[in-house]
């Protein structure tokens, strides 16, 4: 079985915002809406690219890419009343049928990752009057729930998802978790790492490099 | 006039960047109000098919990204680094690099030829400007306006009376973007301006290796790698120049220390195995202090300053000139040039490709210490390093003992004094700069009034430890020169000897004030901006709109976004963005040439800017310049590229055109890898003989005080200033990843994660005066002010408040963050010092739209 994960290596990171707006292009997300989104780690609440703590000896910054968990054990699928939000046997990918989605959120708060999920309140608006990105995406519906698909529609051709097609700081991984020779198991098996939430038991299969 | 349809102008809105999701097509404005733009969907063509564009970046960070767009039914759909190139570990892509889609169709493009309604070559009305109408004109209006009124102002005021000001905000290029400017200057020979951007430490590096202020200084990106110390001084480049940074972490991960030298603390800092917080605008002490420390601790390489260094020269006591054997001569001693040679960027090059040869450069004279004699430098291998001697009646002392008496006061003590940096500190970066070797200082751009000495600083750092032309070791700048294509064909259509030095914008006020330059008369008619923004992207922005802009009669400017210059602008032509046209991006970040293939057709009625120059030459009388401009841009092109000298390398224009991406440098190249260097003698000349001021204004400078570095504050950013007794606050300009200088301010794709300007500050001092956050903010001094949110930022120094660079004043509540700043001018630098600038800020309690 094959089993897509993503590692991070929160030390190389650079807050860059490559990889969101490749998700952002590829996948020709509506206004507003960002499936993979680059958090700052500052030990509190301060805005974006804010660091905490005190000058200048005890300074707190980082940055956490953080787009859908993919998890092994996703709270959000056992909460999908008509099978939306499903795990795709094949490649482990929690994806989102947009056709079936009744627009009920309760995947939204079921799963612990807040803002991974977005839901399109509105008719999707867009900047641009045509479509950007690939044609092979889905589009987007008025009263549905979407996210990250690990860009399902690359991967099924055999193509890198568009956030890994370059990271500018060497800091992005994916490949099969099940593949010990992979170079995601090499370093998940190598480096220490720490997991999103690990107490809520969805088991993350995105790693991040610490 | 074709069609004189009313463009209401004015500031462009802040409601515009607040809420940036208006409608592309048919959405381009001028000012604030719709225009019925020619809708995209014209010029999108019937073409259902997806096809792929290898196309390059133009937009001057110099990261020069080898981009691949996709392009659907005519339009930019998608876009990703390119991974075919010759040096993987080159391939890139940036933030600001997946907004091209948004700007190539955002609501901000020129659209057409525009003329401001009230102004006329006879009767300007400048007083109208920025608040008058403006007209479309179709192109051959447009052409011959311009075309008539240079005519008019060379035959009634000389060529000299139409200032041209190119920059870079279409790219350096090879062909196209600063290239196609500066030809055009050339060919009509009218008057070019100088920036005053970017050049302060690098004419302080230039006089010590002979490279002018060349920007092509450190070895190539790739050759990090190999440093076992990296001091990445007075830079964060994550986010300014984020395609290096990989380079600098593997060196790390080799083991090197990884010092960001900074008083922010950074992306860098953080990821740095060592952050050293430094006073503002105190970085020369600091480095000052190095030096001393390697000088007392003796951690110099003596092998390498005896053979490629001027420490065994002799300085006379009586001019401070190096002795040479012909200063005995009938002639006397010889008239020298001043560092640097040439006042315009461009030919900095030319002056750094020309190092002499051993035999080029046999007449200096040296004490042979095994005779006890003097000597000439080429016939000894044991030249005194040290002592004062008397050559034929002449008093005179090696270089290197000068240079040791000279740092002989710039203890750690004292530079801990000016610098905050612990003595313990300051030690251990001199130890490892100089022992845990190669090294590498990666600069930034010191933007205070002591930029100079900043640059002879590091270049004398080098000089003493070797750390220079080796791997893993240069220092400054990152650029390569580019030997292997023919630029000049095409930058100086009329030859060489039509150039003359450039007129610095810093000096522009005071000509357009008494009317005078370097004592003759020099009435100004006409300015014209390609590629260039003065009005959002130099200091003291306010005296600029109110003060120098007014004084000038006629004001045009090439541009692809409606910029802050060109709403102040009389006549408005717009030009290509770097994805509308083919052109040759030669790069200096990496190793590679590239041809920028056109991805889509132009938006309304854009052309590129040598399209625009070859249609206004048609209606002037300069019939060299109109044979100029009758080659081809095919043939342009081939100028650059079919020459012998690029051979070895593959360089022709089919092959690039065919290939897309050519290398023309090693994967990790060094500069001056064969330690000579373009100074007269050859040798790193960190005594430097004969100081000059960057170009000519016609004011002399203390040349008596530049010889060696010399500590110096800046003009206003130090304690106790004159300035900082009203305003304590150090304010700073930072690069962050949402601009670069002032492009990209309007892609919606990149306002939604950076909406809008503001003030970074410290807690403390935001706390100090009643500040919280949420709150908006007023920082002001003498020259202006700017109103926006605050943010408070723990990584912000104390006592220092910083603003995002690149914001249009028009996303402020009010001002501009650009009005704060200083444009002093100093006599040998004659750069601009932006950061050498003092704020108060308060809470602001008007009404925030």
């Amino acid at each position: 079985m094959t089993h897509y994960g993503m590692v991070i290596d929160t030390e190389k990171c650079v807050g860059c915002h490559v990889c969101a707006l490749a998700c952002k292009l590829e996948n020709n997300l509506p206004d507003d809406v960002w499936w993979n989104r680059i958090l700052t780690d500052n030990g509190g609440e301060m805005d974006f690219d804010m660091v905490g703590g005190t000058y200048p000896d005890n300074l707190q910054f980082g940055y956490i890419p953080m787009s859908c968990q993919h998890c092994e054990n996703p709270a959000c699928v056992k909460v999908c009343p008509v099978g939306a939000t499903y795990k795709d046997p094949e490649t482990g990918v929690v994806r989102q049928d947009y056709e079936k989605c009744i627009g009920c959120r309760m995947c939204m708060s079921a799963c612990p990752y807040t803002g991974v999920r977005s839901f399109n309140w509105e008719e999707p608006k867009y900047h641009m009057d045509y479509a950007t990105g690939s044609k092979d995406v889905p589009e987007h519906q008025k009263h549905t729930v979407e996210k990250c698909t690990f860009c399902y529609h690359r991967t099924s051709q055999g193509v890198e998802p568009a956030c890994m097609h370059l990271c500018i700081g060497r800091a992005r991984f994916w490949g099969d978790l099940d593949d010990p020779n992979s170079e995601v198991s090499k370093m998940v098996a190598s480096r220490s790492y720490k997991q999103l939430l690990p107490e809520e038991g969805t088991k993350p299969s995105v790693y991040y490099l610490v | 006039m074709s069609e004189s349809g009313t463009l209401k102008p004015g500031a462009i809105s802040r409601r515009s960047f607040l809420r940036t999701s208006a409608a592309v097509a048919g959405a381009a404005v001028v000012g604030g109000g719709a225009v019925n733009a020619l809708a995209v969907s014209d010029t999108a063509n019937a073409d259902a098919d997806e096809h792929e564009v290898v196309c390059v970046c133009g937009c001057n960070c110099q990261g020069t990204c080898s981009l691949v767009a996709t392009v659907r039914e005519g339009r930019m759909v998608n876009i990703r680094s390119n991974e075919n190139i010759p040096y993987p570990a080159y391939e890139r892509i940036c933030n600001r690099g997946f907004s091209h889609a948004n700007r190539l169709y955002d609501f901000n493009r020129v659209l057409y030829p525009m003329k401001r309604a009230s102004w006329s070559l006879e009767e300007p009305h400048v007083e109208n400007r920025g608040s008058d109408d403006w007209e479309r004109m179709s192109w051959d209006e447009a052409a011959k306006l311009v075309g008539e009124t240079l005519e008019y102002n060379t035959q009634n005021f000389g060529p000299h009376s139409n200032c041209i000001l190119v920059s870079a905000g279409n790219s350096f290029a090879a062909y196209g973007g600063l290239t196609a400017g500066i030809g055009f200057i050339n060919a009509f020979g009218f008057q070019g301006m100088d920036v005053c951007l970017d050049y302060g430490d690098l004419v302080g590096i230039g006089q010590v290796t002979g490279g002018g202020w060349d920007f092509n200084q450190r070895n190539m990106s790739g050759d990090y790698r190999f440093a076992k110390t990296l001091l990445i001084w007075d830079s964060n480049p994550p986010n300014s120049e984020p395609h290096n940074w990989h380079f600098c972490i593997e060196a790390k991960e080799a083991g090197a220390n990884l010092v960001v030298i900074d008083p922010t603390y950074t992306i860098a800092a953080r990821q740095a195995t060592k952050w050293v917080p430094i006073k503002p605008g105190t970085d020369p002490a600091l480095g000052m202090a190095m030096l001393n420390v390697i000088i007392e601790n003796g951690w110099y390489d003596e092998d390498f300053m005896r053979e490629k260094t001027c420490a065994p020269l002799l300085v006379r006591e009586d001019n401070g000139h190096f002795l040479r054997s012909t200063d005995f001569g009938e002639a006397g001693p010889i008239e020298l040039p001043e560092y640097p040679f040439y006042g315009m960027l461009l030919l900095q090059g030319v002056k750094a490709g020309k190092v002499p040869t051993p035999e080029e450069a046999a007449d200096y004279v040296v004490w042979d210490a095994d005779t006890n004699s003097w000597t000439t430098i080429n016939e000894t291998t044991n030249p005194a390093m040290e002592g004062t001697f008397e050559v034929n009646g002449v008093k005179v002392t090696t270089a290197w003992s000068l240079l040791k008496e000279h740092m002989a006061s710039c203890t750690p003590e004292w530079a801990e004094e000016i610098t905050e940096v612990p003595v313990e500190t300051i030690i251990e970066l001199a130890r490892m700069y100089s022992q845990d070797t190669p090294s590498t200082i990666y600069a930034g751009y010191h933007l205070y009034d002591n930029c100079e000495e900043m640059g002879m600083t590091w270049a004398t750092l080098a000089s003493l430890t070797g750390n220079i032309g080796k791997r893993g070791a240069s220092i400054g700048h990152l650029g390569k020169n580019k030997p292997s294509i023919n630029q000049a064909g095409i930058l100086f259509p009329a030859g060489l000897g039509a150039i003359t030095d450039e007129l610095p914008w810093l000096q522009f006020p005071e000509v357009l004030e008494t009317g005078k330059y370097k004592g003759e008369d020099f009435p100004v008619r006409l300015l014209y901006n390609i590629g260039a923004n003065p009005v959002g992207s130099y200091a003291a922005q306010r005296k600029t709109i109110e003060e120098v802009l007014p004084k000038i009669p006629c004001i045009i400017t090439n541009d692809m976004e409606f910029s802050e210059t060109c709403e102040y602008s009389d006549i408005v032509l717009p030009c290509t963005h770097y994805f509308e046209y083919d052109w040759i991006q030669a790069s200096s970040h990496t190793p590679f040439l590239y041809m920028a293939n056109k991805v889509v057709d132009p938006i309304g009625e854009a052309k590129e800017d040598v399209d625009i120059f070859r249609m206004i030459a048609q209606y002037t009388s300069n019939e060299a310049a109109k044979k100029f401009y009758s080659l081809t841009n095919e043939q342009m092109m081939r100028v650059v590229l079919d020459t012998e000298k690029g051979e070895p390398w593959g360089i022709s224009y089919d092959n690039l055109k065919e290939k897309g991406v050519i290398a023309d440098r090693e994967e990790n190249w060094i500069h001056w890898e064969d330690q000579r260097w373009p100074t007269m003698s050859g040798r790193l000349e960190f005594y430097v003989e004969n100081p000059g001021a960057r170009i000519n204004i016609g004011k002399p400078i203390d040349k008596d005080f530049y010889h060696m570095p010399t500590y110096h504050t800046p003009s206003e950013a130090y304690d106790g200033s004159e300035q900082s007794k009203k305003y304590p606050l150090y304010h700073y300009c930072e690069r962050t990843r949402w601009h670069l200088h002032t492009q990209y301010n309007h892609a919606p794709i990149l306002r939604e994660l950076d909406p809008e300007p503001y003030l970074r500050m410290n807690p403390v001092d935001a706390e100090a005066r009643g500040i919280v956050p949420g709150d908006y903010v007023e920082a002001y001094n003498d020259r202006g002010h700017c109103v926006c949110k605050v943010k408070f930022d723990n990584a912000v120094r104390p006592g220092m408040v910083a603003s995002p660079k690149g914001w249009h004043r028009g996303a402020y509540v009010a001002g501009s963050y650009q009005e704060l700043t200083n444009d002093h001018l100093n006599l040998l630098h004659q750069n601009s010092s932006f950061d050498d600038t003092l704020v108060e800020v308060r809470k602001y309690e008007g009404e925030v739209k």
